[in-house]
């Protein structure tokens, strides 16, 4: 039976969502990077460059940070993303069983100091102002001595867009 | 390895050989700058046309490649990416380096 011309085209709320397991240490995190953004490149519609570009730098800063500060002193354990698109947003969920995420790295950071003199400019802090930028929404819930950090990012063009809003 | 230069004029252009400059490879980026740059001229620019991302500890790479440069010296930057000049800009690096869109668009305003 063919549906009446009045009725809306109803898309699935959740498209399909795609797990990626790595091992949090820098050659690992390159290759899970690769990974997702070949996943990304599938999921999302044309003319998503902008997106998956931000993607691509809050994913590497997420990461690197699981690798690097996470297991900070502990062997690292296998790690993963989760990617789904969900109405006009891409939902990435990264899940580890590293040490918590300091609270105070939940808020926006102060933008990095670069008043002084060139000896004195900062080289590092900038991965959580990133994240936080390039971000539409951001959630952090521990539980069961796992780290669950969800992050959105708002996906232009979508046609769930055209529906009514959740 | 990653990195090889040369020097006209007063200027040396180091070319990035890779298509990425991140966590994996920051220190041994930060090592091939040291060495590229012991000596030679004032003018260095740093030709990024080849890479395509840059992660914050590639950024934190190259900032460190310009402190080491020390007071004689300076670090010019040509060549980025939309995604790479994204991180230069969010971070307000932007207002510290020198950005040229091209390595021509460096070298012709060498004789200016």
């Amino acid at each position: 039976m063919t549906q009446p011309a009045h009725m809306p085209i109803c898309y699935p709320m959740v498209r399909r969502t795609r797990i990626t397991r790595y091992k949090p240490e820098p050659c690992d995190v390159r290759r899970a990077l690769n990974v997702l953004m070949s996943e990304c490149d599938a999921m999302l519609p044309p003319n998503c460059a902008e997106v998956a570009g931000n993607l691509q730098i809050v994913l590497a800063e997420a990461l690197n940070n699981v690798a690097e500060h996470a297991f900070a002193g502990l062997e690292p354990s296998e790690a993963s993303v989760a990617i789904a698109l969900r109405g006009d947003h891409l939902r990435v969920v990264l899940r580890d069983t590293g040490h918590p995420l300091p609270q105070q790295l939940l808020q926006p950071p102060p933008p990095p100091n670069l008043s002084g003199e060139t000896d004195v400019l900062p080289e590092g802090g900038f991965g959580w102002t990133l994240i936080h930028q390039l971000t539409s929404r951001l959630e952090y819930s521990r539980t069961d001595r796992a780290n669950r950090l969800c992050l959105w990012f708002l996906v232009a063009g979508t046609r769930k867009k055209l529906l009514a809003p959740q | 390895m990653s990195l090889s230069s040369s020097v006209q004029d007063q200027t040396q252009v180091i070319f990035v050989n890779a298509e990425r400059i991140d966590a994996a490879m920051a220190i041994q980026f930060k090592d091939e700058m040291r060495q590229e740059t012991a000596d030679g001229p004032g003018r260095v620019i740093l030709d990024l046309t080849k890479v395509e991302f840059i992660d914050s500890s590639g950024l934190g790479a190259i900032v460190a490649s310009m402190k080491q440069l020390g007071t004689d010296k300076r670090l010019e930057l040509a060549g980025l990416s939309p995604n790479v000049q994204k991180v230069f800009r969010l971070t307000r690096m932007d207002t510290i380096f020198t950005l040229f869109p091209t390595l021509n668009d460096a070298l012709d305003r060498s004789s200016a």
